[in-house]
């Protein structure tokens, strides 16, 4: 959480500068789902708060092991600590997981409560808000407690069988092998990757096809931001990978120099995907005659290289760096049907 | 292989950034096999590293057999196998796939005889395994068997015998012996055990100037 906390904060003035708006945006429709719940009468009301209230609790299910790693778990378990303490320490961890939502929560019922709408009955609105939170709250607590007061269960492996530990004649290679395997195992970046780039394609599908209800501009923005995080992801594997080779190699007879700069090469090839399909579809349907096309497509093309290739610099740099391909692909790319 | 291999430490200074470990050290190791011996801390996991090239002297130098562990450090490592007794860092592999990456950086190896170690080891059908799920023994006769199939210069053995089972360690102090005869190796190995093979040289850490 500090980490995050400190990295947040280095670049908090590029984050507000290009989320600002957007974000201030959101944040006025926070806490309208429970408003409108509150606002039906009591029966449909009372269920949908407390949906409401449980849905909004899942994301600290998927945070659950970052706050309680399975180490900590597993350490944490054989002491003697008293069931009331592990309770009343999840349900301050719950609170401040909680007070960024509360917080917007507050702000929401601040801006809505000053527009007053005919929909919107005041008291229900804060008391159905209210009950809300309280629930999120409590569901967090109790997924807290619960993740910490156990030891995570090992789940049974599939049965490997007998394979022989002798490689066969046919070999990988040590880039094979220290990069590209280490992307599909046991949690790595793989998977995430095909997902984002499956998103780049739906999302320039999107843009490219236009439908009904749309703007085409929503569709450039999000093919194009998808684009520039996929290679941000990729460079972030490579740069995080290299650095472990690098730390594990200190007495193998390669050049890890010459390994890493490989590795750059296949992350580019594997980055240079996304630019790919946004070009084959944008082709599809005639986008690319025009001068904004060709910008676009140039910009599409040099920003997966310019980021995997580019020295790390500061975190801060790096923040600006991807903010501003961000921000240029968005802009050419929305002027394209104009 | 050429018999009497040589490695010559001069003048090593080697430091973590909360303690010095050796200023000055001078040593010779010679073929056949050295035991390494010391109290805890004094320094022989770490010089270990250094002569692996796992680790860089801060100041003065190794040689094998002529080869600088810095300015030739390719040659040099390639001369070299370090087996440590740290857990198995390359989470993402399988024993086969660990394998598999070793004999891609060591081309010389043995295949042969790396069967036959991983036979005599009672190793020799784990290779879907993640190294992360082999036990301390297990990933250990792995190490053993690579570090034997390996046509080294330079064998560095950390606490070899750690974790081994009565029947492995029979094999280790076998092959060891049998490698040591030969001495076409430097084979230095530290262990708090007794030794059940004589072994050409001891070098006592405690005493030996150079060690802070």
């Amino acid at each position: 959480m500090a980490q995050l906390a400190a990295r947040l904060r280095s670049s908090a003035e590029i984050v507000v500068l290009v989320l600002g708006p957007t974000f201030l945006g959101l944040l006025a429709f926070a806490a309208m789902p429970a408003m409108l719940a509150a606002a039906q009468p009591l029966p449909l009301a009372l269920p949908l708060l407390v949906l409401h209230g449980l849905a909004t609790s899942l994301p600290v299910a998927v945070l659950r092991p970052h706050v309680v790693p399975a180490h900590v778990r597993a350490w944490l378990h054989p002491l003697p600590v008293p069931p009331g303490l592990l309770l009343r320490a999840s349900a301050a961890v719950a609170a401040l997981l909680i007070a960024p939502l509360a917080l917007a929560y507050a702000a929401s019922l601040a801006v809505w409560l000053t527009q007053r709408p005919g929909w919107l009955v005041p008291a229900r609105a804060v008391a159905g808000t209210g009950l809300s939170l309280l629930l999120t709250w409590t569901c967090a607590t109790g997924l807290l407690a619960r993740g910490a007061g156990m030891p995570q269960r090992a789940r049974r492996a599939p049965d490997a069988g007998a394979a022989a530990t002798l490689p066969s004649a046919s070999r990988a290679g040590p880039l094979v092998l220290l990069y590209w395997r280490p992307l599909w195992r046991r949690g790595g970046t793989g998977p995430r990757q095909c997902v984002l780039l499956a998103a780049v394609a739906g999302a320039a599908a999107l843009w490219m096809t236009g439908p009904q209800g749309l703007p085409r501009a929503l569709g450039a923005i999000a093919a194009s931001a998808l684009l520039v995080l996929l290679a941000h992801d990729v460079d972030q594997t490579l740069r995080t990978r290299s650095a472990r080779v690098r730390a594990l190699a200190g007495g193998w007879p390669i050049d890890v120099g010459a390994l890493a700069w490989r590795a750059r090469g296949m992350a580019v090839l594997g980055a240079m995907a996304a630019p790919a399909c946004v070009t084959v579809l944008g082709g599809a349907a005639g986008t690319w005659h025009g001068t904004a096309g060709r910008l676009y497509l140039a910009l599409a093309w040099s920003a997966p290289p310019l980021l995997v290739l580019t020295p790390p610099f500061t975190a801060r740099g790096r923040m600006a760096l991807i903010a501003f391909a961000i921000v240029l692909l968005c802009a050419t790319g929305s002027k394209l049907w104009d | 292989m050429g018999l009497n291999p040589s490695v010559d430490v001069a003048d090593l200074g080697f430091h973590f950034a909360t303690r010095s470990v050796f200023s000055g050290l001078t040593l010779r190791f010679g073929p056949g096999l050295t035991w390494l011996r010391g109290r805890n801390g004094r320094g022989k996991t770490t010089l270990l590293k250094l002569l692996g090239g796992a680790l860089a002297p801060s100041r003065g130098h190794i040689r094998l057999d002529g080869l600088d562990s810095e300015r030739d450090a390719l040659a040099y490592r390639r001369l070299t196998f370090h087996c440590g007794g740290d857990a198995p860092a390359l989470d993402w592999l399988t024993a086969c796939e660990w394998l598999e990456l070793h004999l891609a950086l060591y081309v010389e190896a043995d295949r042969a005889a790396l069967g036959r170690h991983l036979d005599a080891f009672h190793i020799a059908d784990l290779g879907a395994q993640p190294v992360t799920g082999l036990s301390l023994g297990q990933y250990k006769k792995l190490q053993l068997a690579l570090a034997l199939s390996l046509p080294a210069r330079l064998l560095l053995l950390d606490e070899p015998f750690n974790g081994l089972d009565a029947q492995a360690v029979g094999v280790l102090e076998r092959c060891v012996a049998q490698r040591a005869q030969a001495g076409a190796t430097c084979i230095v190995l530290t262990s708090h055990l007794d030794l059940r093979i004589a072994p050409a040289a001891t070098l006592d850490l405690d005493a030996q100037p150079g060690v802070l």
